[in-house]
C-alpha cells in the first residue's frame, strides 16, 4: 500500500468514526471528495472503496433523519469494523485490513430486509455520484467508469445531470469552428 | 479510407436520446465507414446484455452493428499503437509524484484507429480524450484546480504523443445530430407554429447534454443564437 494513501486512510477513519457516531452527514461528505480526489490520483482500490462507504453513510444517515428507522445497529457494527481497521493498519496487518475492507461493504446483510434494499442502491447510486467525480477531476469517462465497477452507459446517463460541462474552461476548439468542420464533412452548406 | 471513429460515450448518447437512427441517412451522406472499435463494441454491447437496466438499449445498438451500419474494427497494428499510445498518454502527467492514469485503452484504441484509417474524425463526447490531444495544456490546469494539487508534466511523453496524433480530428455526437439536423432529418419531430424549427434543436441540443454529451449551456446558446 502506497504510504500516502495508508497515512490518508489512517486520518480518514478516525473522522469517519465521528462523523457516524455523531451523525453528520457533511463531514462524511467532505470526507468521500477527499477520498475522491486520492482516488482520482493514486486510483488505488481502497480510496475508491473509503469514497463510496463514506458517501453511502452520509446518505443513509440523511435517509434515518426523515424516516426514523433504527440505524443504531449497522452503525455500532460499521464502527466497530472501522476501529479494528485502523488497528490492522497500525500494525502493518495488510491481510486482516483488506478482509474488513471487504467486509464493510457486505456487513449490510446482518441488517434487516428494507435497509439492506435500501444500502445496496445508496452503494450503486455512489459508485455512479464518486465516478462522476473523478471523471469532474479530468480522468477520461472510460477510466472513471472502470474504477468505480460501473458501467459507462450509468455513468453517462448520470453525468449528463450535473453540472461538469458548465463548470469547466470552454472547450479547445470553438463550437463555430466545430460544426463548420463537421459540415464539411457531411458536405451540408 | 473514408470513414469516423465512433467512441462508446457518443454511440451511448445518441442510442439513450432514441436519436441512433440518423447514423444510417447520415452514414449515406458520407459516402463512407462508420468504425467503432472492438473495446468500444465490448462497453456498448457485451457489458450491458448483462445489466437489466440498460440490456434493450444494448440490443438497439447491436442492430446498427447487425444492420451494416456501424462496423467493428480491430486488428494487431491497433492494438499495438494503442498500447503505445496509452503508455506515453499516461505517463504525461503528474501528481504527488505519482503518474496519473488518465485514459483507458479503450479511449486509446480509437485514436489508434483513427491514425490507422486516416480517419475524417473521432467522434467523442467525453473531454479527457479531446483536450489531452487539441489542449494539453487546459487540461493539466484542470487537473491541478480540480485534485488541489500542482500537476507536472512530462514533457518528453506528451510531446512524443501530440507529435503521433497530430492529425487527428473531433468533433462529438452534438455536432452528428445538429448535421442531421440541418438536413432536415429530424423534421418529423418539429413542432407547428412559430418558432418550430428552433424549438426542435433546442430540445434536441438539451437532451444530448443532459445525456452526457458534453457541452456547456453556453455553448448551446451560441449555437441556437448563430446556427452556423
Amino acid at each position: 500500500m502506497n504510504l500516502e494513501v495508508k497515512k490518508h486512510i489512517e486520518d480518514l477513519i478516525h473522522y469517519i468514526i465521528k462523523g457516524i457516531t455523531q451523525h453528520q452527514t457533511v463531514l462524511l461528505k467532505k470526507l468521500s471528495n477527499q477520498s475522491i480526489r486520492n482516488a482520482s490520483i493514486h486510483q488505488d482500490e481502497d480510496s475508491i472503496t473509503f469514497a463510496i462507504i463514506t458517501y453511502s453513510l452520509s446518505k443513509i444517515i440523511e435517509r434515518n433523519r426523515t424516516t426514523g428507522t433504527d440505524i443504531t445497529t449497522f452503525c455500532a457494527a460499521m464502527v466497530k469494523n472501522l476501529r479494528q481497521m485502523r488497528s490492522s493498519l497500525e500494525q502493518n496487518n495488510l491481510a486482516s485490513y483488506n478482509m474488513l475492507l471487504k467486509r464493510s461493504l457486505t456487513m449490510i446483510n446482518q441488517t434487516d430486509d428494507k435497509l439492506s434494499g435500501y444500502i445496496q442502491e445508496v452503494i450503486e447510486k455512489s459508485r455512479i455520484s464518486k465516478g462522476s467525480n473523478i471523471y469532474a477531476n479530468g480522468i477520461s469517462l472510460s477510466q472513471s467508469a472502470s474504477l468505480l465497477g460501473i458501467t459507462q452507459w450509468a455513468l453517462i446517463d448520470y453525468i449528463g445531470k450535473t453540472r461538469i460541462s458548465d463548470s469547466t474552461p470552454s472547450e479547445g476548439i470553438s463550437i463555430k469552428d466545430r460544426i463548420l468542420f463537421a459540415k464539411s464533412l457531411f458536405n451540408v452548406p | 479510407m473514408k470513414c469516423l471513429i465512433f467512441d462508446t460515450g457518443s454511440i451511448i448518447s445518441l442510442t439513450l436520446n432514441n436519436l441512433t437512427w440518423v447514423l444510417e441517412p447520415l452514414k449515406k451522406k458520407f459516402n463512407g465507414k462508420f468504425f467503432v472499435t472492438s473495446e468500444g463494441k465490448k462497453e456498448l454491447i457485451d457489458n450491458p446484455l448483462h445489466i437489466k437496466r440498460y440490456e434493450l438499449e444494448a440490443m438497439q445498438t447491436m442492430s446498427f452493428f447487425n444492420d451494416g451500419i456501424l462496423e467493428m474494427v480491430y486488428n494487431e497494428e491497433i492494438r499495438k499503437n494503442a498500447e503505445h499510445l496509452l503508455y506515453l498518454a499516461n505517463h504525461s502527467y503528474k501528481a504527488d509524484g505519482n503518474y496519473i492514469t488518465i485514459v483507458q485503452r479503450a479511449d486509446m484504441e480509437g485514436i489508434a484507429a483513427s491514425l490507422f484509417f486516416n480517419a475524417s474524425a473521432y467522434v467523442v463526447d467525453e473531454r479527457t480524450t479531446r483536450w489531452l490531444v487539441e489542449k494539453p495544456n487546459q487540461l493539466k490546469n484542470l487537473l491541478s484546480k480540480k485534485m488541489n494539487t500542482p500537476i507536472e508534466v512530462d514533457k518528453t511523453n506528451l510531446s512524443l504523443f501530440r507529435k503521433e496524433v497530430a492529425t487527428i480530428r473531433f468533433i462529438r455526437s452534438i455536432e452528428i445530430i445538429y448535421i442531421a439536423f440541418s438536413l432536415g432529418l429530424l423534421d418529423k419531430y418539429k413542432p407547428n407554429g412559430k418558432d418550430g424549427e428552433k424549438k426542435l434543436l433546442d430540445g434536441v441540443l438539451w437532451a444530448m447534454k443532459l445525456r452526457g454529451c458534453a457541452i456547456s449551456e453556453k455553448e448551446i446558446e451560441e449555437i441556437l443564437t448563430n446556427r452556423y
